[in-house]
């Protein structure tokens, strides 16, 4: 048998799809290791997508949901390698129609393929970006990913510490009361400054 | 063009509020209006719409709580069971849970009682009766005995006595 730790080493190191075979094998470190290296990436899909994206728990739960559909198509031996970035296309397909599923079930909507957004949970729309299948948007998240890591390494400490709180959902009113930022004197100050950040973003 | 500029930053204000859950400056129908006739701002709030959340996502998967939460997480999924049956979803509480209900009332008027009597005692089926008992039982709301073959069961002493305090 061996030893685990460098069985663990090397699954960090194989690709997704001999990992995805190997669990479904019933080598079940194999599932941990896709398990670490998607769930962020899952969950950043799943909360672009679903219509309850203020809700963390639920947009955790969809997180859960959808591994627990890997987990059971691959123990049903359901995934067929087709070459590199196949398991990846599979796995969003499959947190897609999760995301679809739940919400549906959520919002109490009938369960149709319809991928129109439902009346009742109109998001101020914008069709700049066509609809894209579900790989590729996750290949524009892990894009906007790395532009974001750009942009906030170069922002003073001060800057990066106020778009944290703004990640945090702290309100402005409560980002005023903050002594670090004593220096804005009222809200529109503070969403003057978020502004100009945000701005450098758009620019990268 | 400087003035289309300024006309725009107004918007472009109001989207970053909008994205954030704040209060706006200005009422939702405007925003509308604009975003209708301006692909700038339109890609505008694209894009803080998609910066947001992997802002919010980031911040929130680094929070040590978060990495518990997710661990423990991967454990409940790798105990899950594996392919589902295909079928309708069925609600424990509604299955079992109200049959128990049933069971308990009938119980608190009454003592030992052989479990196949229950069924034609409360108008259940067997099958739903002997799913309830383990329910009730689980949750140490019973007492069972067993002779020749045959099962008893009875309310326990706190149970009786929280029934007898309902009423």
């Amino acid at each position: 048998m061996p030893d685990s730790s460098t069985s663990l080493t090397t699954s960090n190191q194989s690709s997704d799809e001999s990992l995805a075979l190997s669990c479904s094998s019933g080598d079940n470190s194999a599932f941990d290791v896709l398990f670490h290296r998607y769930a962020e990436q899952v969950r950043l899909f799943l909360l672009s997508k679903s219509w309850f994206k203020n809700d963390d728990q639920y947009i955790d739960e969809l997180v859960e949901q959808s591994f627990v559909v890997l987990w059971q198509c691959l123990k049903a031996n359901k995934f067929e390698s087709k070459g590199d970035g196949s398991f990846r296309k599979w796995l969003f397909s499959i947190c897609h129609l999760e995301c679809f599923k739940q919400d549906s079930n959520r919002a109490n909507l009938p369960k149709t393929t319809s991928t129109l957004f439902p009346a009742s949970f109109v998001d101020i729309p914008v069709p700049a970006r066509k609809q894209a299948e579900p790989e590729d948007e996750s290949l524009h998240n892990e894009q906007i990913n790395e532009q974001l890591k750009e942009v906030l390494s170069k922002l003073t400490p001060k800057e990066q510490r106020l778009m944290q709180m703004v990640a945090d959902r702290v309100k402005y009113e409560d980002i005023l009361k903050d002594p670090e930022f004593r220096e804005y004197k009222s809200v529109d100050s503070i969403k003057k400054k978020i502004y100009r950040i945000r701005k450098r973003f758009n620019k990268s | 063009m400087a003035k289309d500029k300024n006309k725009c930053e107004k918007y472009e204000l109001a989207i970053t509020d909008y994205i954030l859950g704040e209060e706006m400056d200005i009422t939702r129908e405007e925003l509308l209006n604009h975003l209708a006739t301006c692909d700038n701002c339109q890609k505008d709030l694209t894009n803080w719409r998609e910066t947001y959340a992997a802002m919010r996502n980031k911040a929130y998967m680094e929070k040590p709580e978060t990495k518990k939460k997710y661990q423990e997480m991967l454990e409940r999924i790798k105990s899950s069971s594996c392919e589902k049956v295909p079928g309708k979803d069925v609600n424990i509480n509604t299955k079992i849970g109200a049959p128990a209900g049933v069971i308990w009332r009938y119980l608190a008027t009454n003592g030992w009682i052989n479990v196949d009597e229950l069924p034609k005692k409360t108008n259940l089926n067997k099958e739903i009766v002997h799913e309830a008992i383990g329910w009730l039982g689980k949750e140490g709301k019973i007492l069972m005995t067993e002779e020749k073959q045959t099962t008893y069961v009875c309310l326990a002493d706190h149970e009786r006595k929280n029934a007898q305090m309902q009423e």
